[in-house]
């Protein structure tokens, strides 16, 4: 019994395994980065596809709050989106409660994250997860607040437009977001390219990360075809603090001298 | 057999995690802050030229604001080692060494963090001033660190008021183009006249500056040689100015004005008739000023043909005559074309101050490049394609003054106890 066990789990940790139970390898693509669009994390599913993204379809139902009405899940129907006009920030990452559900999303992600078949499988109930930090304008009255669950996502349902702005993440989507603005954070903190370059002066970099989060391989994939330009990214890749999540990766960066662009 | 099970599923399972590919993340950074490159100019073993040599290197290299040099003096050149400890606080070490026979200057740039070479030459002594050998010298280090030719050397001209006794009138001037204490300033014309609208020819060999001249009858054109010599070239009743040579210099498009009408005229020499040549390229329906024969054989002008007082931008075919419109609203004047970039720049009134703006061919987009307090009035292009110089005007007075043509950045060249204007940048 104990051999057979032995080689199955050999063959897991072989085959099967990925390393994701050690760490979440976080693909960050920048399909997903302009802040004006408004953004829902659906914890329970890990990655929403790119195609789910680009028709902006919502892989689980949302429920919409108003000001009024009470909480009422709505129900699917593939083109009544309601979407919300203020930017919405990407809500807190919330774990699934039991391990259930986590089994019943891998199931679910071997097929593929169409919309109409998701809404199928599972009951409109169960699924809403997505998160939706009301905007600071919008003011929920406290009887209403009493009656919110605490994973409902809250839209101001009065201002709400239909329009397919909104994108629909997974919860490993939102920690890619998240160390993806960390990373940002840190790199922007440093970078300091000398004055007088225009914003198509760029120059791409590829930097290999130890697991002690210290630099180990530095790479100029991309001249700017300016020395100093040049000079000046590898000066400052040498000074950036990455944070943790970051360690142990290859990162690939794109030094861009357009100063007028200023995020917050 | 349990705990060995258990001891190699843990080592199983973390280094089944640690070989995992990593994952490749583009990230785009923008700057948030600028900050000036710091170079260190070590001296080997220098003498008072040397000292003087390297204080001329470190005014023209810091111009531009974009480097900040420091001197320092060393019995010998520096290892690897030393190199790589001073990259800390610099990014780049330059090296300079003089030689006396022949009588030379060495320079070499390294990259402090990679202790490796990244530009050297010897500079051979030039007889005449030494600013025009700093400049030249400096012109060979720009090219090392910015991968484009230098612009120190280059001349600008531009008219420079006077008061005389027979009353105000304007000198022609050239000088270094970045030579804010005026050393290198020569004094092409100097006739007790009015002159305006200078503009260079295209052999940088044989540089011939054409301007016009306000006499009691008209405004006549005339061209001067490097060496001061004079010689009138059009002498029409009117106004007769802003020559622009075409690409092949065979050409020579000029905006003559006659009983109140500006048109523009092609210009050649007939070698059988052993005469020139003028044949009207506009149709005469309004003023048509400004011309610009650019490096993709356009014609570009300003004209006040679609709005009365408001001049917009267009450009015509010299073979085809057909006009094109790049401006229809605002006030728009004196076009410049860069080969180089392939960019338009030109003027337009914004919030009634005039202000650069450039127009990209190869994406239709108009953008301000200047957003100051100031007025300009002239621009004309670098050979390099990466600086305009204009002639800037504000309370203080009119200067002429180098502009970065990708951040906008003004950097005087003359003071403002000065009053300078229709600057031209020899190509």
């Amino acid at each position: 019994m104990m051999v057979v066990l032995w080689h199955l789990m050999l063959l897991w940790l072989v085959i099967g395994y990925r390393g994701s139970l050690y760490q979440h390898h976080l693909i960050i693509d920048m399909l997903h980065y302009n802040k004006d669009i408004p953004t829902v994390v659906m914890p329970l599913i890990k990655k929403v596809t790119p195609t789910a993204r680009k028709q902006s379809v919502p892989a689980t139902p949302s429920i919409t709050v108003s000001k009024e009405t009470k909480v009422q899940p709505t129900p699917v129907q593939k083109n009544n989106i309601k979407a919300v006009t203020d930017p919405v920030i990407a809500a807190p990452l919330i774990a699934p409660k039991n391990k259930k559900t986590t089994t019943k999303e891998k199931k679910k992600e071997k097929a593929p994250a169409a919309p109409e078949k998701a809404d199928k499988t599972v009951p409109a109930e169960k699924k809403v997860t997505a998160i939706k930090t009301a905007p600071e304008k919008t003011t929920v009255p406290p009887e209403t607040q009493k009656e919110i669950p605490k994973e409902v996502p809250i839209t101001s349902a009065d201002t709400a437009e239909p329009t397919d702005a909104v994108v629909y993440i997974g919860r490993h989507d939102a920690q890619a977001q998240q160390l993806y603005d960390a990373v940002y954070e840190a790199v922007r903190i440093v970078w300091a390219p000398p004055p007088g370059f225009g914003s198509e002066v760029k120059a791409q970099v590829e930097i290999v990360l130890n697991w002690d989060g210290k630099l180990e391989k530095y790479t100029l994939l991309q001249s700017s075809g300016v020395p100093i330009f040049d000079a000046c990214v590898r000066r400052d890749s040498k000074k950036i603090e990455f944070p943790k999540g970051a360690w142990g990766k290859t990162w690939i960066l794109t030094f861009s001298n357009d100063t007028k662009v200023i995020y917050e | 057999m349990n705990k060995l099970f258990f001891l190699h599923l843990f080592f199983l399972f973390t280094v089944s995690a640690q070989q995992m590919p990593p994952v490749m993340s583009p990230i785009m950074i923008n700057a948030m802050q600028v900050q000036t490159v710091d170079v260190l100019c070590v001296l080997i073993a220098p003498d008072q030229q040397l000292r003087e040599v390297a204080a001329l290197i470190k005014q023209d290299l810091e111009f531009t604001k974009q480097l900040s040099l420091t001197i320092t003096e060393r019995p010998k050149v520096m290892n690897a080692q030393e190199l790589q400890k001073l990259a800390t606080r610099y990014t780049f070490i330059l090296f300079l060494t003089k030689q006396n026979e022949p009588d030379a200057i060495e320079w070499r740039l390294y990259d402090a963090d990679q202790a490796a070479m990244i530009g050297g030459k010897r500079a051979l002594y030039q007889p005449g001033l030494l600013q025009d050998w700093i400049d030249h010298i400096a012109d060979q280090i720009w090219h090392a660190l910015m991968g484009t030719p230098g612009f120190f050397s280059t001349k600008i001209a531009y008219c420079k008021q006077v008061e005389k006794k027979s009353g105000r009138c304007t000198m022609i001037c050239t000088r270094n183009a970045a030579d804010c204490k005026g050393v290198t300033e020569k004094v092409l014309v100097d006739n007790a006249k009015i002159h305006i609208a200078l503009r260079w020819n295209r052999n940088a060999q044989h540089p011939l500056l054409l301007y016009s001249e306000c006499t009691p009858r008209n405004v006549r054109m005339c061209v001067v040689t490097a060496q001061g010599q004079k010689r009138i070239v059009s002498n029409f009743d009117g106004i007769n100015m802003q020559a622009s040579y075409a690409p092949d210099e065979q050409y020579v498009v000029v905006c003559l004005v006659r009983n109140g009408n500006s048109d523009l005229y092609k210009f050649h020499f007939d070698e059988q008739q052993h005469k020139g040549i003028y044949e009207q390229l506009t149709p005469g329906d309004g003023s048509y000023f400004d011309p610009w024969w650019a490096d993709n054989n356009r014609i570009y002008f300003s004209s006040d043909v679609l709005h009365d007082h408001e001049p917009s931008i267009g450009y015509l075919e010299p073979d085809t005559k057909k006009v094109t419109w790049i401006t229809t609203q605002g006030f728009c004047t004196t076009p410049v074309y860069c080969g180089k970039n392939k960019k338009l720049a030109y003027l337009k009134k914004i919030d009634g101050l005039m202000q650069i703006m450039l127009f990209d061919e190869r994406t239709n987009k108009h953008t301000q490049l200047t957003k100051d307090n100031s007025s300009k009035s002239t621009c004309s292009w670098s050979g390099c394609g990466n600086y305009l110089v204009v002639a800037v005007e504000d309370q203080t007075g009119r200067r002429i003054a180098l502009c970065n043509a990708k951040s906008g950045q003004l950097y005087a060249v003359t003071g403002d106890n000065q009053i300078c204007y229709h600057p031209a940048w020899q190509g």
